[in-house]
């Protein structure tokens, strides 16, 4: 019979991780150039003020008004259309790459390493579709769909694809997975075990994310209208090289504005699956 | 060859090293009524995971209702699993699912995939649902969540769904942990007579000894992975009991400090 501990096992570890964390995030730091009191400098502050101050009051002429209306449908529509597409490259993906919505782990059967190694070469995809940014996905589809949103579509669709699997196949990890494996061990196939046995209490982490991902499409679509996939950023981008402080600012308030409305959408859908 | 089970020197390790069956050899046929109690940590429920092909044995030949299932191609092995009904004993149901949708789930591993589908949008069979429900008192529930259910209506909604999908063999790993005794006697009469009537193999795992005697003919007592007996009921001695769950009494008063009593 061992004796009781009456001390923590773990602590040792913990503190030892704690403080490796710490001498890494150091020189980080240094190395990020982080002064924070930069920002309070004199001189930067009449830099920062001479440029906000450009800002105000916005332009809200009606002509430019209204080519702020197309340009946001034109951005809304680049980062939906986006989006579903991104959805329809990570719905299978997902399905196929999740560890707990795997029917060979259980056993382990014949097979396993295979469908393992075909996770990982689908891991591996994600990582080659996320991992380069979307502006550079977008300048390559720029040259061969000329200018105009399509490049920017399929270019959220490619990142955002690889970013929804990722995060997709970690939220249907982290949860409980014995719902979906007792399904697997009465015959079920992998959809209906995450259709049955995952989604009903991952749904709302799932479109919670997905939301938000569409907020960043949104975002991500004005960063690509500077290199001429349309909407909001094109319209952005010409006010910024005209040195137009006011009409900056107008596009900024309506950019706000889709923000909270993502915002306002996203917990109407929460509160439906809660 | 018996379209029971099978079983031939099975050895099992969990991946950690623990040793939980060993040189197991055991046989049914069909329609054969099993219950199996040991002391905790025994090996009843890596014995019933073995039955429900959740978990694959390092050693020794293996059959379910007549083929190997280690052996089959995915398709068939998705087949196989459809006819064993695995009562869990914490029962997997997604706290936010109905409790039609969790009954109906029995059955999606023989329904077509569109039929599965559809079945979310609205329910493939009420009927059939709440004829099952309905054996355990819960008929009134079908359109609950089950996070609005208590633990040991939730077990039976568990039940209800192996019923629902209609196995070729039954296995229950502690079917009625959560019941009172009146209600555990009831379900295990239940399930008896949905077995009988059915003509099916049913293997439960028991911690109540009285139940297990009055309702199942034949008994294994397992002990440290091993068959200490393997009786028809009528023929299980309180001395055989004893054996069994000895280790466990001796620790306990090992261990309790005499200030405690």
């Amino acid at each position: 019979m061992t004796r009781p501990v009456l001390r923590d096992p773990q602590a040792l570890p913990r503190f030892f991780f704690l403080l490796c964390a710490i001498t890494l995030m150091w020189p980080m730091l240094i190395l990020a150039q982080f002064q924070p009191m930069a920002l309070f400098d004199a001189s930067n502050r009449e830099v920062m003020g001479n440029f906000l101050q450009q800002f105000f009051p916005p332009q809200l002429q009606a002509e430019f008004l209204h080519r702020i209306f197309k340009a946001v449908l034109e951005t809304l529509a680049m980062a939906t259309a986006g989006i579903t597409l991104a959805l329809v490259i990570a719905m299978p993906l997902t399905l196929g790459m999740t560890q707990s919505l795997s029917i060979s782990r259980i056993g382990p059967a014949n097979g396993y390493a295979m469908s393992q190694a075909g996770r990982y070469v689908v891991r591996l995809v994600m990582v080659v579709m996320r991992g380069i940014p979307e502006i550079v996905w977008a300048l390559l589809f720029v040259r061969v769909f000329g200018l105009g949103p399509m490049a920017g579509v399929l270019a959220i669709a490619i990142t955002y694809g690889g970013m929804l699997t990722k995060v997709y196949a970690e939220i249907l990890e982290s949860g409980n997975t014995q719902a979906s494996r007792a399904l697997f061990l009465a015959g079920s196939n992998r959809l209906h075990a995450f259709l049955y046995g995952l989604l009903p209490h991952t749904a709302q982490e799932l479109a919670s994310y997905t939301i938000y991902r569409w907020e960043a499409a949104v975002r991500a679509s004005v960063v690509m209208g500077f290199v001429g996939a349309g909407g909001l950023g094109q319209l952005m981008d010409q006010s910024m090289k005209m040195l137009d402080g006011s009409e900056v600012s107008t596009i900024l308030l309506v950019f706000l504005m889709l923000v909270f409305v993502a915002d306002y959408v996203s917990w109407l859908i929460r509160k439906q699956l809660a | 060859m018996a379209d029971g089970f099978e079983l031939n020197q099975i050895d099992f390790t969990h991946s950690n090293g623990t040793i939980a069956l060993q040189n197991l050899t055991l046989r049914a046929d069909v329609g054969e009524h099993i219950a199996i109690i040991g002391p905790s940590g025994s090996g009843k429920t890596t014995l019933l995971n073995l039955l429900a092909t959740a978990i694959r044995p390092q050693q020794g030949q293996l059959h379910i209702l007549g083929v190997a299932p280690w052996s089959l191609s995915k398709s068939k092995l998705r087949h196989l699993r459809a006819a064993i009904g695995l009562i869990h004993q914490v029962p997997p149901l997604p706290p936010k699912q109905r409790v039609i949708t969790a009954i109906l789930a029995g059955k999606i591993g023989q329904w077509s995939s569109l039929k599965s589908v559809l079945s979310l949008l609205y329910p493939a069979d009420i009927a059939g649902a709440l004829h099952c429900l309905t054996q355990f008192d819960l008929g009134d529930r079908l359109f609950d969540r089950c996070d609005r259910l208590s633990g040991g209506q939730l077990q039976r909604v568990g039940i209800a769904r192996v019923l629902y999908q209609e196995p070729k063999m039954m296995l229950a790993d502690e079917p009625v942990s959560a019941l009172d005794p009146v209600l555990s006697e009831r379900t295990v009469q239940t399930l008896t007579h949905y077995a009988k009537d059915k003509n099916i193999t049913f293997v439960a795992s028991l911690h109540d000894v009285e139940i297990a005697l009055k309702w199942f003919p034949r008994m294994i007592g397992l002990r440290h992975g091993q068959v200490l007996f393997d009786l028809p009921s009528g023929q299980v001695t309180k001395e055989h009991l004893h054996t069994l769950y000895a280790s466990e009494m001796r620790s306990f008063s090992q261990e309790v400090p005499a200030s405690a009593l």
